[in-house]
């Protein structure tokens, strides 16, 4: 039951989409709340470096987050569904997370990131990130000296 | 974000992202990504947090050649980490004490670590060396299985709040002395000591955990206590030995171990709490409400002991915003049939005008049906109004006499009208 002074935000993705969320549930991101708390008055407030699609993910998640009935349990499971996206997906929520100071999202993003990158070999990661492997033969050869121990 | 196909997606993210996620991944993976460009060489080694057990190595049936390798491991791992490691944690069954791991405590008290967990493995008992008190400033410190002998100079760990101490050998004088001198100790857990004597003063406590062979507690100075745990074990001489020593002190034990505690949210007791809490002269009435108190759960609680139901029964009544009750019965089969003693306690004025306005839920498990036992069900169903659940399950020692405790429940009359009765009957 929400009370009557019970404030809305209006929160705006970097394309312009308005998304209206409780104050409550939004002052989660660390951010909104420093905002919030300065005294903002903006009508709507520009959140330059997520954009809508982003947007509406992160406001799922701080939903189901700030509802006191849903237990520990059901929490687990609503991340065990909701970290399930294209790998490109779970780095932009990352970045969100940050950019927003979103602590409890961030954590479970990057443990999905973790997760995946557990499965993979050397190779794998570099080209799921994109990492341009710029050592010589020598110089790669140097750091598994160097970290013979985790190699072997 | 339109995404350059070639961009590289991670290496140019903030350092606190990447090591949000490295620290997410095994230390052996963390320590690989040095491969993969060379920009990557050493974001590995500025991570302040490092956690160590048996799989950052590979395992093999000569226990030797493993433990000689996460030795290795733990030691390079270190060397070539840059900067602050503010959380260390060691889990291991391989690694009992060496010099190694005095030689990893040096070097983290150089790091200013705080937080610190050591698991070792079963053997020999590892002596923390003196290096382990220079960590000063460490906020949280976990030992299992290790021997502690704090040096005569040592004041204390000012910044500690978290202490959890499993199978841990220390002079009885020396943990009381270490909790004093923890000022900021807000958590203190200690599990598997034998036949100790523990005077706790801890102004900042709000956490307590005690699990083993407890001659004697008390808590002198925990004012901010909201929760306590505690499984208290007694070998049967002990229990006697404890109560003949007792008769003689003038002290309550209730008094000396919940005295003091007025904060206090949620209690749990196994084994021998009741027991311990009863001994002693119990002649003045307990002086302090628990307005805080919501949820209690007491087991092995033994309702042929009248002394025992007196505690029971005084905890409940001084706690007039309890919630949740959750009691489990010891099954004594020769006492079953007999007439308890003392049942006209019952009558005492301060129980008969109690009403306990909050209690929603009650759980009795083990239920022998004795008569104490049964009277304890009827004053809660009769000083419990706004009662939701009461749910009994007999003890599956009780062969005879469910009939006859079920005839006895259904007289009992309810101050509530919601309240239900469960009766949880499995075949037997």
């Amino acid at each position: 039951m929400s009370s009557p002074e019970e404030k809305t935000l209006i929160l705006k993705s970097s394309d312009n989409e308005e998304f209206l969320v409780k104050e409550s549930v939004a002052v989660q991101c660390i951010t909104i709340k420093n905002l919030v708390e300065d005294g903002c008055d903006l009508d709507a407030i520009p959140l330059l470096n997520v954009d809508s699609k982003n947007l509406a993910w992160i406001i799922e998640f701080m939903e189901k987050y700030a509802d006191s009935t849903s237990t520990d349990a059901e929490k687990k499971d609503f991340d065990t569904e909701f970290v399930k996206k294209p790998f490109n997906d779970v780095l932009g929520l990352i970045l969100a997370a940050n950019y927003l100071n979103f602590p409890a999202l961030m954590d479970v993003m990057c443990d999905a990131c973790a997760n995946e990158m557990k499965l993979w070999s050397v190779e794998q990661v570099r080209e799921k990130f994109h990492i341009q492997n710029d050592y010589t033969e020598e110089e790669e050869k140097a750091v598994r000296a160097e970290n013979f121990w985790a190699f072997e | 974000m339109i995404m350059d196909f070639e961009q590289d997606l991670i290496s140019d993210l903030p350092q606190s992202i990447i090591e949000t996620i490295l620290i997410k991944l095994p230390i052996r993976d963390a320590v690989r990504t040095s491969i993969l460009s060379s920009r990557w060489r050493y974001k590995w080694a500025t991570l302040t947090q490092l956690a160590f057990d048996d799989n950052c190595v590979s395992l093999c049936n000569d226990r030797a050649i493993v433990e000689n390798n996460l030795s290795n491991f733990i030691t390079r791992c270190l060397f070539l980490h840059d900067g602050p490691i503010h959380k260390f944690s060691l889990s291991t069954s391989y690694l009992q004490f060496s010099y190694d791991i005095d030689q990893w405590l040096l070097f983290l008290s150089r790091k200013d670590i705080k937080e610190l967990v050591l698991e070792l493995g079963e053997g020999e008992w590892f002596r923390a060396p003196s290096f382990l008190f220079s960590c000063k400033n460490l906020t949280h410190l976990e030992l299992v299985r290790c021997e502690l002998d704090p040096p005569p100079c040592f004041k204390g760990f000012f910044r500690l709040k978290y202490l959890n101490l499993q199978q841990v050998l220390i002079p009885p004088d020396d943990i009381e002395c270490l909790i004093a001198s923890c000022p900021l100790l807000e958590s203190l857990t200690l599990s598997y000591f034998d036949s100790l004597e523990l005077t706790v003063s801890a102004p900042n406590l709000k956490y307590l955990i005690l699990e083993g062979e407890f001659k004697d507690i008390s808590l002198v100075n925990t004012p901010l206590l909201v929760f306590i745990s505690v499984a208290m074990y007694m070998t049967d001489d002990i229990a006697d030995d404890i109560a003949e020593h007792f008769e003689q002190s003038s002290s309550y034990n209730f008094n000396k171990f919940l005295g003091g505690v007025p904060q206090l949210e949620k209690l749990i007791g196994h084994i021998y709490f009741t027991k311990y809490l009863s001994i002693g002269n119990h002649e003045g009435c307990i002086p302090i409400t628990y307005h805080q108190l919501k949820f209690i759960e007491l087991y092995q609680v033994s309702f042929d002991d009248m002394k025992e139901v007196l505690v029971v029964l005084q905890l409940i009544v001084n706690s007039p915003n309890l919630q949740e009750l959750q009691i489990s019965g010891s099954f004594n089969s020769s006492a079953a049939t007999q007439q308890a003693p003392g049942l006209d306690f019952w009558e005492k004025r301060c129980f008969i005008d109690c009403t306990m306005g909050r209690l929603k839920t009650i759980k009795m498990t083990d239920v022998s049906g004795v008569p104490h036992e049964m009277k304890l069900i009827k004053f809660l169903l009769e000083h419990s109004p706004s009662l939701e659940t009461m749910s009994i399950a007999p003890s599956s020692y009780l062969t005879e006499g469910r009939l006859n405790m079920l005839i006895d429940l259904v007289s009992f009359r309810r101050a509530s009208t919601r309240a239900s009765i469960i009766f949880i009957h499995e075949q037997i």
